[in-house]
């Protein structure tokens, strides 16, 4: 009888199911220790692959979600869109402003500053409050959208 | 190459959809890769607190580097090397065993056991409680290496690439864990026998 079969041999054997050389197989089909040795790691693979897997004691996606860091939101284009309109406005705005602005002044020349004040300030804060409340609405939508 | 994740997405879209601004498709990354992460750190690290730290320090690399990935290997293989190397970092700052050194005496008792293995029936339940405690006492790159291959079925050129060992060198190693795991459990058994 041959020598025995060293055991990377026997591993490989177990592992692809086939010899490299005939020798080698002729060996393994009369030696009974090797056969024993081939029959004990076949059946250490198999306890080995069905053996239960390790779990984590925590749940990794809470864990790492919260702690990613924020990413910069893209602008899409519908934002390009607003910010063009918003542009727009304070430029149709500003120009009449602009020309018109000797004839603004001689019509507010006569009034009262305290006037001017009383009338401003609610114009202002009901325009603010509207606008507040438009891009509230807007980003709810855009979140519902998402 | 075009690798698909469990999910059925390819790991390019998954990449693309994450540097989009799509956190969620991180979190089928994670999914899918949890598997193997949790087989490496916790073959590798035995502190369950540092296991959390370790976890959520592989993740934000991989987030963070995730612009880096060319796509040249398996996105889970990619993942499955940072949580290699933030293991191996770990050891050395701890100054631990590190999978590098191969501290397991090879024994000699290969020769004395092939005698007797012809008349060792070890019982698949006997073998699985020793087969537990016997993998633990494995180094941790033994360790790893075994459950890499036989546990989550990397190939051997996956398993290089996860530990940056030449493949020859992963195959040897595993060649010699395995020899040395089923002579530790013929040593056990026969001990428990007497």
């Amino acid at each position: 009888m041959t020598d025995h079969l060293t055991d990377d041999e026997i591993q490989q054997f177990v592992l692809s199911k086939s010899f490299s050389n005939t020798a080698a197989q002729q060996h393994m089909a009369m030696c009974e220790s090797c056969k024993a040795s081939a029959a004990n790691y076949a059946q250490l693979f198999t306890v080995i692959e069905e053996a239960p897997k390790p779990l984590l004691e925590f749940d990794v996606v809470n864990m790492v979600m919260p702690a990613l860091p924020k990413q910069k939101q893209p602008v899409v284009p519908g934002d390009y869109f607003i910010y063009g309109l918003l542009i727009a406005a304070i430029g149709a705005l500003c120009i009449p402003v602009y020309l018109y602005k000797k004839d603004l002044a001689r019509l507010f020349e006569n009034m009262a500053s305290v006037m001017i004040a009383l009338i401003a300030m609610p114009v202002i804060a009901i325009l603010l409050l509207q606008f507040y409340h438009i891009y509230k609405v807007y980003k709810k939508q855009m979140a519902a959208i998402k | 190459m075009a690798f698909t994740s469990e999910n059925n997405y390819t790991d390019r879209q998954l990449v693309n959809r994450v540097l989009g601004g799509d956190a969620q498709a991180f979190v089928l990354i994670i999914k899918s890769t949890e598997g193997l992460i949790t087989q490496i750190i916790c073959r590798m690290i035995n502190s369950i607190e540092d296991r959390k730290d370790i976890t959520q320090d592989v993740y934000l690399k991989a987030y963070n580097s995730l612009k880096g990935f060319r796509y040249s290997a398996k996105l889970s293989t990619w993942i499955g090397q940072i949580a290699y190397n933030t293991c191996v970092n770990y050891l050395e700052k701890k100054k631990l065993v590190l999978p590098g050194e191969l501290p397991d005496n090879e024994t000699s008792a290969g020769n004395e056991l092939n005698e007797i293995e012809a008349e060792v029936i070890v019982t698949k339940k006997a073998l699985t409680t020793i087969l537990a405690a016997e993998i633990e006492k494995l180094s941790a790159l033994y360790k790893t290496l075994i459950v890499l291959y036989h546990q989550e079925e990397l190939s051997y050129a996956d398993i290089a690439q996860v530990t940056n060992l030449p493949e020859g060198t992963v195959k040897n190693y595993l060649f010699r864990a395995r020899k040395k795991l089923k002579e530790n459990i013929l040593a056990k058994y026969k001990k428990e026998e007497l």
